[in-house]
């Protein structure tokens, strides 16, 4: 309503009309004056798909509910109105995740977050809450890009919930990734898809001590670790994790400790130990940063994202 | 008693006559085949091999410096046509150079890519291979051609490691094998050490050719001393 009385009030003013608050003088209206106008005009468009959202939504809609908050969302960025701009993202964030599109949901909150920290606004904490209660764990990076001007004791309690268990068969390409970084590891993952994984991988290891590769013994461990992930046994494939990490700390072989670093954590998150997940994550994307290695953080925010996919 | 096998090399066998007129390459010795570049190294081993699978003895090939296909070619100038032997499989080639120029090599039962920047891999497969041939036989021929690459690749002191495991499988199945390696491309003490691994050793340098063994029962090192040339049919000693 509120629309229309200042739709009509334009007209008004623009056709010379009559109207209690026209001055006796003929009003020059400047480009200033007409791009006023039209930003007013698109601000009332956003709030119309605003309410046409709400109303798709009640009745379950939630495509064309997108839509106009998407349109809406793209008035505000060009009008700069940061606040309704959060406000819209905000909403979208909770459409996608009734929808159980947890990972747009998120990155709707994210960008709804950065906005209010950036006004200052206090809704920052309110979707601060949104974001803990999807319940997906983030490493010290990402939670410095979200939770910025935060203090560091609240990012600590960042995750407090357990995601539900990956689906191996989804992340194992993304291991293979992760191993396949280090020097050697494509021929000896070959090994790994033998008719004996276990008994060649063996063989190699034993090799690579007799000629004192100890690069190519550590990656053997990691694989030898991958095998028996494949077959549901955690707890033995964490041994063989650790002990890759120990042996590449010892010939001070960073890559080599990001990417053991990884794949502990992706073990833990197998047995459902949250806080070594965290913890190891972290540790390997803080090594990939200090080498600089671009491609490394890459890989390991793929296989992050994989474990938590929906 | 120390057996001999035929060398391959036309007048090689006459030169390293022993007490026992017996003459050519010690059975179940590994010789390393050392000199200059461009001396012949690559051939005498090739020759060597050739040898070998026309008398019915099977041959473990590692490759570093050629690949499968360079070998097939510069093999095929002096008429020695292996492929027939490939398809028999009673060679059994590792390539280990191939890889690294990105070439796909189609592996089979007797023909495995490897690379020299993974040494554990190919000793690996060095060992698969010789189980491999003595299965066919238990007098099979060895070649690593040669050490170059692998000094390029990795430290001295893993090179020295790959060499001993390598000297050890073939010992250990019986095998009679040759190592090639170029003089001067590394230094004069992992030289030396590369050389203390090889009870024989034969040094080309382009106009002579030098044998030197020494036997475990024998205190004095036994020295055989001639010229040789490169002809259309291979290597030949005067």
């Amino acid at each position: 309503m509120k629309e229309l009385l200042l739709i009509t009030g334009i007209f008004d003013r623009l056709s010379g009309g009559s109207s209690s608050e026209k001055t006796n003088e003929q009003e020059e209206y400047t480009i200033e004056d007409y791009q006023e106008l039209l930003n007013e005009y698109k601000d009332a468009e956003a709030k119309i798909r605003i309410n046409m959202a709400t109303l798709y939504f009640e009745n379950e809609n939630f495509k064309e509910s997108m839509n106009n908050l998407e349109k809406a969302n793209e008035i505000y960025t060009e009008l700069k109105d940061l606040g309704k701009k959060a406000l819209v993202l905000d909403l979208m964030g909770d459409i996608n995740r009734i929808n159980k599109k947890n990972n747009s949901a998120l990155k709707n909150y994210r960008d709804a977050y950065r906005i209010y920290s950036e006004i200052k606004s206090d809704h920052k904490y309110e979707i601060q809450e949104k974001i803990d209660s999807i319940g997906v764990s983030v490493t010290a990076r990402e939670a410095e890009t979200i939770y910025d001007g935060v203090s560091p004791k609240r990012t600590e309690n960042i995750t407090v919930t357990k995601p539900m268990a990956p689906d191996y068969t989804k992340i194992s390409s993304n291991i293979e990734e992760v191993i396949g970084m280090l020097k050697g590891a494509d021929t000896y993952l070959s090994y790994a898809k033998s008719e004996n994984p276990m008994e060649a991988l063996e063989n190699a290891y034993e090799m690579s001590g007799e000629i004192g590769d100890d690069t190519a013994k550590s990656t053997l461990l990691l694989i030898m670790g991958y095998v028996n992930l494949e077959k549901s046994k955690t707890e033995i494939s964490l041994k063989y994790f650790k002990e890759a990490f120990e042996n590449f700390h010892e010939i001070d072989d960073k890559l080599g400790e990001a990417v053991s670093s990884l794949l502990i954590g992706t073990a833990y998150y197998i047995i459902g130990d949250m806080d070594n997940v965290n913890s190891n994550f972290r540790k390997s994307i803080a090594i990939f940063r200090e080498l600089k290695d671009v491609f490394g953080e890459d890989v390991a925010m793929r296989l992050m994202n994989a474990i938590y996919e929906d | 008693m120390i057996k001999f096998i035929e060398s391959g090399i036309p007048g090689f066998n006459e030169l390293t006559l022993f007490n026992n007129n017996e003459g050519g390459i010690p059975e179940k010795s590994i010789i390393l085949v050392y000199g200059p570049p461009k001396t012949g190294k690559s051939i005498f081993c090739n020759q060597f091999s050739y040898h070998g699978l026309l008398n019915h003895e099977p041959c473990l090939y590692v490759t570093t410096d050629q690949s499968m296909k360079q070998l097939q070619s510069n093999m095929m100038d002096f008429q020695w046509y292996i492929e027939d032997y490939i398809q028999k499989q009673t060679l059994y080639i590792i390539d280990g150079i191939s890889h690294l120029s990105g070439a796909k090599l189609i592996e089979t039962n007797n023909v495995k890519s490897s690379s020299v920047g993974n040494p554990a891999d190919m000793m690996v497969k060095v060992g698969i291979g010789s189980r491999s041939v003595y299965k066919k036989s238990n007098h099979f021929r060895s070649v690593l051609d040669s050490i170059n690459t692998l000094l390029a690749f990795n430290p001295d002191q893993m090179v020295m490691r790959v060499l001993k495991a390598y000297i050890r499988r073939i010992s250990e199945a019986g095998g009679t094998g040759m190592i090639a390696y170029t003089e001067g491309i590394t230094s004069p003490e992992t030289e030396k050490n590369i050389k203390s691994l090889f009870d024989n050793t034969i040094r080309l340098d382009g106009q002579n050719i030098l044998y030197e063994s020494r036997f475990e029962d024998a205190n004095e090192l036994n020295n055989f001393k001639s010229t040789y040339s490169i002809t259309d049919n291979g290597l030949v000693v005067n």
